[in-house]
């Protein structure tokens, strides 16, 4: 009986399926009972010499024994290939806890990154930056801020000459005149940069290090207005938590001049080393433009009114980063820098 | 600045604050307290002692033997001072006691391990422990000043005043606490014990008393034993002087001591203690004379003539210039003006008459004077530099001369020698109050005004309806108004007639600060800036320093800051290749000279730098030391002289640098010693990612070869120039390229290849191109390879330009991806293997097409480079 033949094949087929391995294997399986020449097709092709009444009961046979192998090479394929995934899953295991392949990216400089808080704070409320130069003019450094030859501030100013009248910048200030030369008021700049100062280094000493000057000058623009800015900028650098104390203080160029302090980010204000047991740590020097400082730049003082303020960065980032001594900043090793990547 | 034991202020004023309370008033006020020192609060177990016997040490010349008592027990001490005699009380440090260790801290001065102070930074204690000296018990301890810390004085025991209870803690003795105060240029009044007795009134609203002066003036009249002539008067606008005979020279008083040592001051003798403590006291700086030593008793104050010399009391010789104003007799100078006196008439311990001198002198001078002559400025200087009340010369010396014949003995002569030219004139000022609201922005009612103002002594008056105005009870007739054409004299308007001793106070914004003291800093509001903002503008300079930063750093870069002075030497370096004496020109965009400080503070940092690489080198070889890879850049001026100006150009410069390594340590790149080098190209590539991203197009770029002449300081073969063409013009942008190695040796760095570049970023803002769209299109791209044979020396950047060119829009990408010298390529050629990338932008392409624009590009490189193709 030519069922049987198939009965037997199809035992066969589904035996050797079994001990099938791989996909290879399986392809040639395939070929072997489901191929255009395999034994399947073998059967339907010997279908001429049969009965007609044999010949349906063949084919229905035939077509059983077709799906039966197919649902069965279906199955095995879809383990196979399951069993292969998870070889390859298997091989693939790492070792989690080993580095990432580095990276190179470098970092800007502390300072710019303080310099950068520190423009923010200020173009967000208003005020634009500028540049001025670093050799200046004894005229802008000193004589048009109210400092003539033989003031006692040039004490508190060592300064760098070239010639006499030639001479590098010992503060931003002189930016104050420069700005106020060329734009009326209404006014508000920052001028970051460079100053220098002829003196010994040391933990808290550079000979060159940096200033941000600010100026705001308008109608109506009073002491409560500087307070106000300032104490934002304060609280926006240190955070919102912070004290401010505003006291006296004296520069020749200001008319009231002040001093503006935070309370004590180590010791929040009780008294330690770094804040010299007061509780306060100064960050910037400010006041109302003195009188005679507008009048150098032909503003009318008694029409206008204004504030001027100068800050160290070095200062600001050293409260901010609990950083002892200013010398690191520019001796540039880079151990240092990548700390503030 | 000056230190204000409250002991002594407590002489003046009732202090109802505490320490504390003072230290922040005066501070917010403007009268910086730096710091509260308490003195005794360390001295537990330290006592009144009294010594009962003085004996020799029977073993040792130099010790004594003490018995001394607390009046319970009896104490041996054993001492190597010698100044205590039978009776005298001294601070006695009982076992378990803890000193400051004096010969340690005077030994390690003087092996040069401190610096400054003695008493300042941490300081070495000792706890005192019964003992044996040379055999003998010794059973506490004798102190001196330094070792309780009241003063650097370390040469004999405390000898304590005859009040002092036997037994007593010292605290209740000589305990005190001192307040430290910083003072800035123009609080010249505030440094005495009155100036602060003043503002401590002021502030807290308790009276203070001047000390009371009356003096017993029996000798001859003064006029008959001095003249005194200014001739100098422009330098001089006061001199006062009154003579004392017959006084005996000794030790000053005992709580005059204590003062002026817990006031910082020397202890020397009755006389030169009284002159400086009445200049603590009152703040006019006085100087003594003995009168014998006026020759001619004659006093001419005129400028030294050139050459003139004087021996001061420190015992230095100085040769004088015509700026220094002398004090001279008939002969010759007796003292540099209010700076320091003569050696030849100082005080000493064989005067018998004085001369005591109260001046005032020009501040400049005084300036000018201390500070080109001595190191450190004098006590006397300190205070005429900031300007001394003109009206207070008279009252100090009567104040000394009364306590010099109090504490020396002596006849007074009869008045007072003042030659006083001009006299002071009191300023008034006219304070329209409507300046409190326009600079302060607060308001505070007149009646307060008027009260916080006289509460500083300033005499105030209103003016009237009709513009008049009185002033209160002893109206001085010599006033000068100070107007600043302000206002209308009004209901309004306050005149304020200034102290003699407020020369800080001469416009009425000073006025403004006074109320603003008065009222209180801290209670100033906080209000936001309003009005109209100002025209806003980008700043184009620091908008491309943020842009370079940010692709610097991310091409691995970091960022440094060097300090733009530099020392000859290293710019000298960067020439170390050239040789013979023709100096080349020290930079390539800088053929001018240098700018040379005139005072540097050494050689190390002198000229102001013409280029950054001298900075970036000696930031690489500091680096190097520590770290294998270097990447790093620096944004800073180069300063370069101009012609004709005062100043000189600051041109924005950048500068980058890379050495070591390319890749960091890590198991993928296990042998850094083998690993590949960061060269001329890892930078170039920086450079034109730098250029590209700031928006310079990359066909307007070239980099063209360096002459060693151009670029002494780089490799003659691994360097370029880097330009820009726009419009028909050359500009040289800057230089990138590999350090010299003669150059890379001098500055001490490991013999590899350092890359440094340094560009002209103040060329930058006008050089960027508006960024335009260009149209992203799907249809797809047609790549191929083509690979170009020319001779080896043809310059690759020339054929890349040729294709670019040749190849038109379609073509939008071209990539050297192959570099192929040897077989089968013949020698003496090269092979440059180039994959093209053709975008259509509105139908594909056809391979036709391709292939015309790929032979149009193969018959032009045949033709300007003769150049042949594989495959």
């Amino acid at each position: 009986m030519i069922q049987d033949q198939i009965a037997e094949m199809e035992r066969r087929a589904l035996a050797e399926l079994q001990a099938t391995s791989d996909l290879v294997a399986l392809d040639e399986w395939r070929i072997k009972y489901l191929g255009k020449k395999g034994e399947l097709t073998g059967f339907l092709r010997g279908m001429g010499g049969l009965s007609p009444v044999e010949r349906p009961l063949v084919g229905q046979a035939v077509n059983t024994a077709k799906n039966i192998l197919e649902t069965a090479v279906a199955e095995r394929t879809e383990r196979l290939k399951s069993a292969a995934l998870e070889v390859t899953l298997t091989r693939d295991k790492v070792d989690v806890t080993l580095p990432g392949r580095p990276v190179q990216v470098g970092h800007v400089h502390v300072i710019t990154k303080v310099f950068r808080e520190i423009i923010e704070a200020f173009t967000a409320m208003g005020f634009q930056v500028a540049e001025g130069p670093e050799v200046e003019l004894d005229y802008y450094n000193f004589q048009q801020l109210n400092i003539p030859p033989g003031h006692p501030a040039r004490s508190m100013h060592d300064t760098f000459y070239f010639s006499e009248s030639v001479l590098l910048r010992t503060h931003t200030s002189p930016n104050q005149i420069r700005v106020m030369e060329k734009q009326k008021p209404p006014v508000r700049i920052i001028v970051p940069g460079k100053c220098y100062r002829s003196e010994a280094t040391d933990a808290t000493h550079e000979f060159m290090f940096m200033q941000f000057e600010g100026l705001a000058v308008d109608r109506d623009i009073t002491l409560a207005d500087l307070r106000g800015t300032l104490a934002a900028f304060a609280r926006r650098m240190f955070g919102e938590e912070r004290k401010v104390r505003f006291r006296c203080d004296y520069f020749p160029y200001v008319e009231p001049g002040v001093d503006l302090s935070i309370d004590c980010l180590i010791c929040q204000g009780v008294g330690c080393r770094a804040c010299k047991y007061s509780g306060w740590l100064e960050i910037l020097g400010a006041g109302m433009v003195h009188p005679q400082v507008l009048r150098n730049v032909d503003i009318d003082p008694q029409k206008y009114s204004g504030f001027a303020f100068g800050m160290g960065p070095e200062r600001i980032a050293m409260l901010k980063y609990s950083i002892d001594d200013i010398r690191q900043f520019y001796r540039n090793d880079l151990r240092f820098l990548r700390q503030f990547a | 600045m000056i230190k204000v034991p409250l002991s002594w202020l407590k002489e003046y004023i009732d202090i109802t604050w505490t320490p504390e309370q003072l230290a922040a008033g005066l501070t917010l006020r403007g009268l910086e307290v730096e710091s509260l020192i308490r003195i005794g609060a360390g001295w537990d177990k330290v006592v009144v002692g009294q010594v009962l016997s003085v004996e020799k040490h029977p073993n040792a010349d130099k010790l004594v033997v003490l018995q001394a008592t607390d009046g319970q027990q009896q104490y041996q001490i054993v001492t190597g001072a010698w100044n205590l005699q039978e009776g005298d009380k001294f601070p006695m440090a009982l076992p378990g006691a803890k000193l400051i260790d004096g010969h340690k801290l005077v030994d390690e001065k003087a092996a040069g391990k401190r610096s400054g102070d003695l008493l300042s930074g941490d300081l070495p204690y000792f706890t005192v422990k019964g003992g044996k000296l040379r055999g003998l018990d010794s059973q506490a301890v004798a102190v001196a000043h330094l070792e309780l810390g009241i003063s650097e004085a370390f040469d004999g025991i405390v000898v304590l005043g005859p009040v002092a209870p036997v037994g007593a803690p010292l605290q209740e003795v000589l305990g005190d606490t001192i307040l430290d105060i910083d003072l800035s240029p123009n609080l010249g009044r505030a440094l005495s014990m009155i100036g602060i007795a003043r503002e401590v009134s002021a502030m807290t609203g308790v009276p203070y008393y001047m000390p009371r002066i009356a003096v017993l003036e029996e000798g001859p009249s003064v006029a008959k034993k001095i003249k005194v002539e200014i001739e100098a008067t422009d330098l001089c606008s006061r001199f006062s002087m009154m003579v004392i005979e017959g006084v005996k020279i000794g030790p000053s008083p005992e709580w005059m001591q204590r003062y002026l040592r817990a006031a910082d001051q020397p202890v020397i003798n009755n006389i030169v203690d009284i002159t400086n403590y009445v200049m603590l006291e009152l703040g006019q700086p006085l100087h003594a004379y003995d009168y014998d030593d006026i020759h001619g008793k004659q006093l001419i104050i005129r400028r030294a003539k050139a050459g003139e010399k004087v021996e001061t009391i420190d015992h230095v010789d100085h040769t004088l210039n015509p700026n220094v104003l002398l004090v001279a007799d008939a002969e010759r100078g007796v003292c540099l003006a209010g700076v320091m006196g003569g050696a030849d008439s100082e005080i000493k311990d064989t005067t018998v008459n004085v001369a005591l001198e109260g001046a005032n002198w020009n501040a400049f001078n005084i300036r000018k004077t201390a500070r080109e002559m001595f190191d450190k400025v004098s006590e006397a200087a300190k205070r005429f530099e900031r300007t001394v009340d003109i009206e207070l010369t008279t009252v100090a010396i009567r104040r000394a001369i009364q306590l010099m014949q109090q504490y020396a003995g002596g006849r007074i002569a009869k008045g007072i020698v003042d030659v006083y030219p001009a006299p002071h004139s009191h300023k008034v000022l006219e304070f329209p109050l409507t300046e409190i609201r326009r600079v302060l922005g607060i308001e505070i009612p007149t009646k307060k005004v008027v009260e916080m103002l006289a509460a500083l002594e300033f005499d105030v008056a209103r003016v009237r309806t009709d513009g008049t105005y009185q002033f209160g009870q002893d109206d001085n007739p010599t006033i000068i108004v100070v107007s600043e054409e302000h206002s209308l004299r009004d209901g309004n308007t306050l005149m304020v007639r200034v102290p003699s001793y407020r020369n800080d106070v001469t416009i009425v914004a000073d006025l403004v600060e006074e109320v603003a003291r008065m009222y209180g800093y801290d209670k100033i509001p906080e209000s936001p800036l309003r009005g109209e903002l100002p025209p806003q503008f980008t700043n184009y300079a620091i908008l491309v320093d943020e842009q370079v930063r940010t692709i610097l750093t991310g091409c691995g870069l970091s960022e440094v800051i060097t300090y733009p002075i530099v020392s000859l030497d290293d710019l000298k370096k960067l020439h170390r290749a050239v040789s013979g004496a023709d100096a080349p020109s020290l930079h390539w965009s800088n053929p001018n000279q240098l700018m040379k400080l005139a005072n540097p503070l050494s050689t190390e940092y002198e000229y102001m730098r013409p280029t950054l690489i001298s900075s970036m080198l000696k930031t690489l070889s500091e680096n190097r030391r520590f770290i294998e890879q270097v990447e790093i850049f620096e944004i800073g001026q180069v300063y370069l002289k101009r012609e004709g100006e005062l100043l000189p150009e600051e041109r924005r410069t950048l500068a980058l640098a890379i050495t070591g390594p390319r890749l960091p340590l890590s198991r993928y790149n296990p042998n850094l010693k083998e690993a590949e080098r960061l060269d001329f190209f890892d930078l170039k590539g920086v450079v034109e990612e730098l250029l590209r991203r700031l928006d310079i197009p990359a066909k307007q770029i070239t980099y063209e070869p360096l002459t060693p002449s151009d670029s002494p300081l780089l490799h003659p073969g691994r360097a370029a120039g880097v330009y820009l063409r726009q419009n028909g013009q050359k500009l040289k942008l800057g230089v990138v390229g590999e350090v010299h190695p003669l150059v890379v040796e001098a500055f001490d760095l490991p013999a590899e290849r350092v890359a440094i570049a340094e560009l002209d970023l103040a060329a930058v803002p006008a050089l960027m191109q508006r960024e335009i769209y260009q149209t992203v299109t799907r249809l797809p791209v047609t790549t191929q390879d083509l690979a170009v044979i020319v001779d080896d020396d043809t310059p690759a950047g020339g054929i890349q330009q040729l294709i670019r060119e040749t190849g038109g829009n379609l073509l939008t990408d071209v990539t050297l991806f192959d570099l192929y010298r040897g077989k089968p390529i013949p020698e003496g050629k090269k092979s440059l293997a180039y994959r093209l990338t053709f975008q259509p932008l509105e139908k594909t392409l056809t391979e036709d097409e391709v292939t015309k624009l790929r032979e149009k590009i193969e018959k032009r490189l045949t033709r300007e480079v003769g150049a042949t193709f594989r495959g």
